[in-house]
């Protein structure tokens, strides 16, 4: 980010601490401290993560009305990284927001995460927030949902919610650093275009959504004006400079829909349907993108039964005239009280040759120790319609150790 | 059909007349089956809307959770895990019959059923839902000097229990002792009301024993350890409010 939004945020933080300062702290709040260790080695024995971090999350109440129970809350959160394998070091804010609550009304302003659709694992829907694409087999929401300076305004009633955003300076996905594996090989990437503070408003993202909870049924219907998500690239020739690749992301409208419904005790089915229009389609040859109709849509029943999760998941996307289906099937049981955990993860394109199969342990040894071992197994065939190609035998293991405070 | 309705108000003339006549020394008309279950209720809860803190203990692991719980009426709570550390920060949300949860790991919440539970044998309904009145139809099934026996009946699906025999206490309307039922009448959990203590006004239960019918060493003590009338912004009960 460019010093002057740094800025904005900061003058963001100094309004938030002067309304603290002046108001009775009446609840501390949530807090929370994580550290941990991430590690990923690739099975060619090429180390692509080995980073220490530390998180922490704050959200005071700093003001409440006994009579109506609105409130005043600060969301604060930040995180620090040090990757000792690429020597890179970040620090970024991760909340840093004011939040008035009324009966009916939630306006948060500032630097915040919004979460839309239901279906988890690859949620199609939840295009609000841009992602951190370094690592694209990581998929954890809390580390790769990137947070966006919006002003976010909820209003509910009844069965009834209704919302609307806007993101005056917009932010863009965050690619593979250089030299990552996870890049194409031998041809340069330029750094994906950001988004200036002068044009604040005129590049602005903003959209709403509508949703109805009614026996049972929750459905909720949505539109963002935004720019691309997942950034696609074209092959940039200069005069006496070998060529590089340059990625081009474009404005783009995307309604959807999503719902949700239980089913007995035990099964939840989640659906979420995005259209984005105007969406730049990959050229396999790195030519100029064409703008198309991409459909979104993917259905997904968990079962929940004692202490199995069993979750089956459809995914049909169209882009222009390419179909793709994928189908995923994830399998988590807990023992011992949830202290050990094991999952399986498996995702099968149906018409296209992507394969990623991601068994994984988690034992939390203490109650705020825990640690993950993970593998990763990935086929693609470059060039198809699917899209892990570019990984094809990016195979390696993952291990996290975190504690939680 | 006329004949049909005259009988109908008849036959509610004479259950009437009979109530007065014959059922004093029985039962008082304060004590039909749904004023001892909305004042059981009362017992239990303090105001419609209000603050709890409570510890779940489990046999089942050493770990105590400590959860924190704004309820609002019988149709809206939310939950607020605040030990152990590792599950710090999960939020699990009541509307009606429906439930969410929010999950720190993913940053999200999610759609997750009634029975599904929350430690040992303590399901979420057990301390989303605190009030019987409106989610169940009680009726005496036998009455002694002490205590009432309820029989209730679940008034709609997706609640944790189908049925429930609740003993009352006379006089107090302490709920004592209930059992968890399947729809078929079998036994699935005991609970017990214990260590009744002032507590935001009046004596109430402050400690629920909840135990599987047929491993009994299988166990979770709620234990309230706070209780506060509060009112709360009706918007923090959204799903989408979860965080």
């Amino acid at each position: 980010m460019t010093l002057r939004a740094h800025l904005l945020l900061g003058a963001v933080l100094a309004v938030a601490v002067s309304s603290a300062s002046r108001a009775d702290a009446v609840e501390p709040g949530d807090t929370s401290f994580e550290a941990g260790q991430q590690v990923s080695v690739l099975t060619d024995g090429q180390v692509s993560r080995n980073l220490s971090y530390a998180t922490f999350h704050t959200k005071p109440i700093v003001s409440r009305d006994d009579k109506t129970g609105s409130t005043w809350e600060l969301r604060l959160g930040a995180r620090a990284f040090y990757d000792f394998e690429t020597k890179i070091s970040e620090v970024s804010i991760r909340d840093l927001a004011i939040v008035r609550r009324t009966d009916h009304v939630t306006a948060t302003v500032g630097f915040q995460e919004i979460v839309w659709g239901e279906t988890l694992g690859f949620p199609v829907a939840d295009i609000v927030n841009p992602r951190d694409l370094r690592d694209p087999l990581f998929l954890d929401t809390d580390w790769v949902r990137l947070p966006v300076a919006a002003a976010n305004v909820q209003y509910t009633g009844g069965p009834f919610r209704l919302q609307g955003l806007v993101t005056p300076i917009p932010r863009s996905a965050q690619l593979p650093d250089p030299g990552s594996p996870f890049l194409p090989q031998g041809i340069p990437v330029l750094p994906i275009p950001s988004f200036s503070v002068d044009r604040a408003g005129q590049d602005a993202e903003w959209g709403g959504r509508a949703g109805v909870l009614v026996s049972g049924w929750d459905f909720s219907a949505s539109f963002l004006a935004h720019w691309s998500r997942a950034p696609v690239f074209q092959l940039v020739t200069l005069p006496l400079a070998p060529p590089v690749l340059e990625p081009v992301i474009h404005r783009v409208s995307s309604p959807g829909l999503s719902l949700t419904k239980t089913v007995g005790d035990e099964v939840v089915v989640r659906f979420d349907s995005v259209l984005n229009i105007g969406e730049p389609q990959q050229s396999a040859v790195f030519a100029p993108p064409a703008l198309v109709l991409e459909s979104q849509n993917v259905i997904d029943a968990d079962l929940t039964s004692g202490d199995w999760l069993i979750s089956l998941q459809y995914e049909y996307d169209r882009q222009g005239s390419l179909d793709r289906h994928w189908l995923t099937a994830r399998v988590q049981k807990t023992f011992f009280d949830r202290r050990l955990e094991l999952d399986g993860f498996m995702y099968r394109g149906l018409n296209n040759g992507d394969a990623w199969l991601q068994p994984m342990i988690t034992w939390s040894f203490l109650d705020s120790l825990s640690i993950s071992a993970r593998a990763d197994f990935v086929w693609g065939t470059p060039g198809d319609a699917g899209q892990l190609g570019y990984l094809n035998d990016k195979n390696r293991i993952f291990a996290i150790l975190r504690a939680r405070l | 059909m006329q004949g049909d309705v005259s009988r109908r108000t008849f036959l509610g003339l004479f259950g009437a007349a009979a109530g007065v006549t014959i059922a004093p020394g029985i039962a008082h008309a304060a004590d039909a089956p749904a004023d001892i279950l909305r004042r059981a209720d009362d017992v239990r809860n303090p105001a419609e809307s209000y603050f709890l803190r409570c510890v779940v203990k489990s046999s089942s692991t050493s770990d105590d959770t400590e959860v924190e719980v704004s309820i609002q009426g019988n149709t809206r709570t939310l939950m607020k895990t605040i030990r152990p550390s590792r599950d710090r920060g999960r939020l699990g949300l009541m509307v009606d019959e429906d439930m969410w949860a929010y999950v720190p790991n993913l940053q999200r919440s999610v759609r997750i059923s009634l029975a599904q539970r929350l430690v040992g044998q303590a399901a979420n309904g057990d301390i989303a839902r605190c009030r019987w009145t409106g989610d169940y139809t009680p009726t005496i099934e036998s009455d002694n000097a002490q205590a009432w026996t309820l029989l209730l009946t679940a008034t709609k699906k997706g609640l944790t229990y189908e049925k429930i025999r609740a003993w009352i206490e006379k006089g107090t309307y302490h709920p004592l002792h209930a059992e968890f039922l399947t729809p078929t009448g079998k036994v699935l959990k005991r609970a017990e009301y214990r260590a009744y203590k002032p507590i935001a006004g009046k004596d109430r239960p402050t400690v629920i024993h909840i135990e599987d019918a047929v491993r009994q060493s299988d166990y979770s003590d709620i234990q309230i350890v706070e209780m506060t009338p509060r009112t709360f912004p009706a918007s923090i009960f959204y799903p989408e409010n979860l965080k």
